[in-house]
């Protein structure tokens, strides 16, 4: 199994806080990679990182064996690696159809022909069809969020990163989000899930990993990692 | 659709205007609101639609009538030649600024575009006296040939403020547009879908300067005479900048209803009070802030919610 | 060499004055993010208040600077309170288009009233100078000098050690946060926004004796209110000296030794690059 996307010994820095520490890690294709700690452990640093949202202070990033360390966002997500944001953005000037059409056509890097069939696609996909002449503002909170995801599914990614997609959601909501990650995984696509909820993470995730102050504090199967001492510690502080 | 044939129309109108003998006032009147509807226009292309400030177009303008004097009275170079030699120069310029200005958030951006504007304007005051030469002339100003041919004029200022309306049609037909329009709601936003925002805020600028640029250049064989003050004169800005904010930020016919609108209450006022003109601009532009944001363009709005609430 | 230093002392006085003008600038920029393209017209009220109070009631211009600062804060508290705050909450953009359509009705009622004649105050002291080790001094220019420092040590006092002055931090940093404890937050922009105009009125006032006085003025202020804020950081105040002397000492050696048609040229271009290569100026301190 190849390595799709690795990190070493990344370090951020904003002034003298030291966010990530020296953090080692990478995700191999087709897999779905767990990323949790408690609040402030710099998870969300770390995958602005590896999105190109921000660069490192120091380390290197590696996509499919090449180098890619301080490439902008829009470079990574045309090589195929996006994010969702933690905190909806969707154009709300912009139909729900153009939201998506323009990620298809800049990230996907698609002619108008194939952008327009896979809006269409995935407004279907997201049961969004009968909106796509809206304006985005007009839609409810769980609907930009299908939105996002839409947007970032249109720019034919490899690579997945997901910042606390579910925060809010109920159970039922988690359930269907689950499913619609292992759909989106069983196409080939590496996943990053970065959460909160430990039932979500547990379920759909191959391997998880742990940060704690920015440090990376475990690595390895579901049950193993949670059953770990020092992880324990971190959340619970026992 | 049936907007752009309406422009058309309209256009194809004004074209056959001075065939039929329109009076020399009124093409003045006429080649001046085509000169500021392409002016307008060209600043709605690279600001309207990202909502990105550019608080120095004029420098391009200068830079137009600047280059085409002196192509036109040192180098002896042909008009139209001069004033395409002036778009080039403006590109070239535009590029080596925007690069790194685009870079800068919106408030930092529009002041800097203002200082790049004025810091030109006193280089060229003080060019001269500075390295003694006699190039630039400073606050003596270039005259250029003279050219008595109205029609010539009209029409040239005609052509550009046409070809300014066709390429923002184009602009808001494609992806071009609505890659402006997201870059205005969230550049980060856009930047996570694979658009490169400073490249594509960059070609908007370009385009602009370009044909600023061009019709610095008409200006100046037009009116024969461009001083520092004139050409580089922040007022200038300030009118394309109202005229666009006035008619309808980020719109097609925005430009064209802002630059009509605010030519003809200067008209109307005359020219001796220009104090009065200012003062009525001043409150046109505070209200619209406070009432109506999206100009001229966002009424259309309200005549839709008064036919409802009849 | 004395010319050197008379060069430099002139800059550091006029940098002084530049401070004094740009300190209001700084303020409101720095805890509304408003940049108030109206600054100009602020300081040109004050400076007119003065000589009007001269022309008509023989006042000392030194003495109409409590009025001109009473005056200016009730000016900038309605203009917030009623204008500016409509916008507030909107993108940055509209903020400052609103503050140029107020530029624009405020300088040009002024000419209308005033004409465009311009117009200075010549008093008893009015051209006096001191020397010191064999340097000029203007007595006025050394006065707006003073004051300068004053007006930083005073919002300085303000801002940290006072209650008014907790709030407005706390609203500078994070709006949501301070409506939460419970800060009126449109209460705090309009007082921020009064004080920021009354301390301009005031600077107005202090230069009316040493400057040609013109209803159009205001704008060739409000630019160098920019450079000056820019050069010393947005939104940080004591930068407003920093950046202020920095500028006069440059604009008085280019004036001196090159031409005085380049020293404006060269604040454009110190401005242009400070704000592609250092946007937080000088200091580092300013708001991004």
């Amino acid at each position: 199994m190849e390595k799709i996307l690795e990190a070493n010994k990344v370090v951020k820095n904003f002034g003298a806080l030291r966010a990530v520490s020296e953090v080692d890690f990478h995700l191999l294709k087709g897999e779905i990679l767990g990323l949790i700690g408690p609040n402030g452990a710099g998870k969300s640093t770390l995958l602005n990182i590896m999105a190109g949202i921000i660069s490192p202070s120091s380390g290197k990033i590696f996509y499919k064996g090449k180098d890619v360390t301080g490439k902008k966002s829009y470079s990574l997500c045309k090589l195929g690696i996006v994010k969702t944001a933690q905190i909806v953005q969707p154009f709300t000037k912009l139909t729900l159809f153009e939201n998506i059409y323009l990620a298809a056509i800049f990230g996907g890097k698609k002619n108008s022909k194939d952008a327009t069939n896979i809006a269409n696609e995935l407004l279907e996909f997201s049961g969004l069809f009968s909106l796509k002449n809206n304006l985005a503002n007009e839609l409810s909170v769980p609907q930009r969020r299908r939105l996002e995801f839409a947007r970032a599914l249109a720019t034919s990614p490899e690579v997945l990163l997901l910042d606390e997609n579910m925060a809010g959601l109920t159970p039922k909501e988690i359930d269907d989000f689950l499913l619609l990650i292992k759909k989106i995984n069983s196409k080939g696509i590496s996943i990053i899930i970065v959460e909160h909820i430990m039932r979500a993470v547990k379920g759909v995730s191959h391997r998880i990993i742990v940060l704690n102050y920015g440090e990376k504090i475990a690595d390895g199967e579901p049950d193993k990692v949670l059953e770990n001492e020092e992880v324990q510690r971190a959340y619970f502080g026992v | 659709m049936k907007k752009l044939l309406l422009i058309l129309i309209i256009f194809v109108l004004v074209a056959s205007l001075p065939l039929f003998g329109i009076d020399r006032y009124y093409m003045r009147f006429f080649t001046y609101l085509f000169m500021w509807i392409a002016l307008a226009g060209c600043w709605n292309i690279s600001s309207g639609y990202t909502g990105y400030i550019d608080f120095g177009p004029v420098v391009y303008f200068g830079i137009g009538s600047y280059s085409t004097a002196i192509l036109m009275t040192l180098l002896k170079i042909p008009f139209f030649i001069s004033i395409f030699a002036g778009g080039i120069i403006a590109l070239i310029i535009s590029t080596f600024i925007g690069l790194p200005t685009l870079k800068l958030k919106g408030a930092y951006f529009a002041i800097a575009t203002f200082a790049f504007a004025e810091s030109m304007k006193q280089i060229i005051l003080c060019f001269d006296r500075t390295f003694h030469v006699k190039f630039f002339m400073g606050s003596y100003g270039i005259t250029l040939p003279i050219c008595n041919n109205y029609n010539l004029f009209y029409y040239l200022m005609l052509l550009i403020a046409g070809i300014i309306v066709v390429i923002t049609f184009f602009i808001e037909k494609t992806r071009f547009g609505l890659a402006l329009k997201a870059i205005n709601e969230s550049e980060e936003a856009s930047q996570m879908i694979g658009i490169n925002t400073t490249l594509i805020k960059l070609s908007a600028y370009m385009i602009s300067a370009f044909f600023i640029s061009v019709v610095g250049g008409i200006y100046a064989y037009w009116v024969t005479y461009i001083t520092p003050d004139d050409v580089f004169n922040v007022h200038k800005t300030v009118q394309m900048v109202i005229m666009s904010l006035i008619g309808g930020m980020g719109t097609l016919i925005g430009p064209i209803l802002g630059a009509t609108f605010l030519s003809s209450i200067s008209e109307y006022l005359g020219a001796e009070f220009v104090e009065n003109y200012l003062i009525i601009v001043g409150i046109i532009v505070v209200l619209v802030i406070l009432i109506e944001p999206s100009g001229l363009y966002g009424l259309k709005k309200w005549k839709k919610y008064l036919k409802q609430t009849k | 060499m004395k010319i050197f230093i008379q060069t430099l002392i002139n800059g550091i006085l006029i940098g002084g004055v530049y401070a004094a003008y740009s300190a209001g600038f700084s303020l409101i920029f720095g805890v509304m993010d408003v940049i108030n393209l109206a600054h100009g017209e602020l300081l040109m009220l004050g400076a007119f208040t003065a000589y009007w109070l001269f022309k008509i009631s023989h006042i000392d211009p030194y003495l109409s600077i409590p009025i001109a600062g009473v005056l200016l804060f009730l000016l900038g508290y309605f203009i917030q309170r009623f204008l500016i705050n409509r916008v507030i909450e909107k993108p940055a953009i509209m903020s400052y288009i609103l503050t140029f359509g107020l530029h624009l009705i405020i300088a040009n009622t002024a000419v209308k009233l005033w004409t465009h004649d311009f117009r200075s105050i010549t008093t008893s002291y009015s051209g006096a100078n001191f020397s010191i080790l064999g340097i000029t001094i203007p007595v006025t220019r050394f006065t707006t000098f003073i004051l300068a420092f004053i007006i930083v040590g005073f919002l300085f006092y303000l801002l940290e050690k006072t209650d008014l002055g907790r709030a407005i931090r706390a609203t500078a940093q994070n709006k949501k946060v301070a409506q939460l404890l419970g800060v009126d937050v449109k209460k705090i922009y309009a007082l921020t926004f009064a004080i920021g105009a009354a301390i301009t009125g005031i600077a107005g006032a202090s230069i009316s004796p040493f400057v040609i006085l013109f209803p159009e003025m205001g704008l060739s202020y409000t630019i160098i209110a920019f450079c000056v804020v820019v050069l010393g950081g947005m939104g940080y105040i004591p930068g407003a000296l920093i950046g202020g002397i920095i500028l006069g000492v440059i604009q008085a050696l280019t004036v001196t030794y090159i031409n005085a048609g380049i020293s404006v040229a060269i604040t454009f271009i110190l401005l242009f690059i400070m704000l592609i290569f250092k946007p937080t100026g000088i200091t580092g301190k300013g708001n991004v």
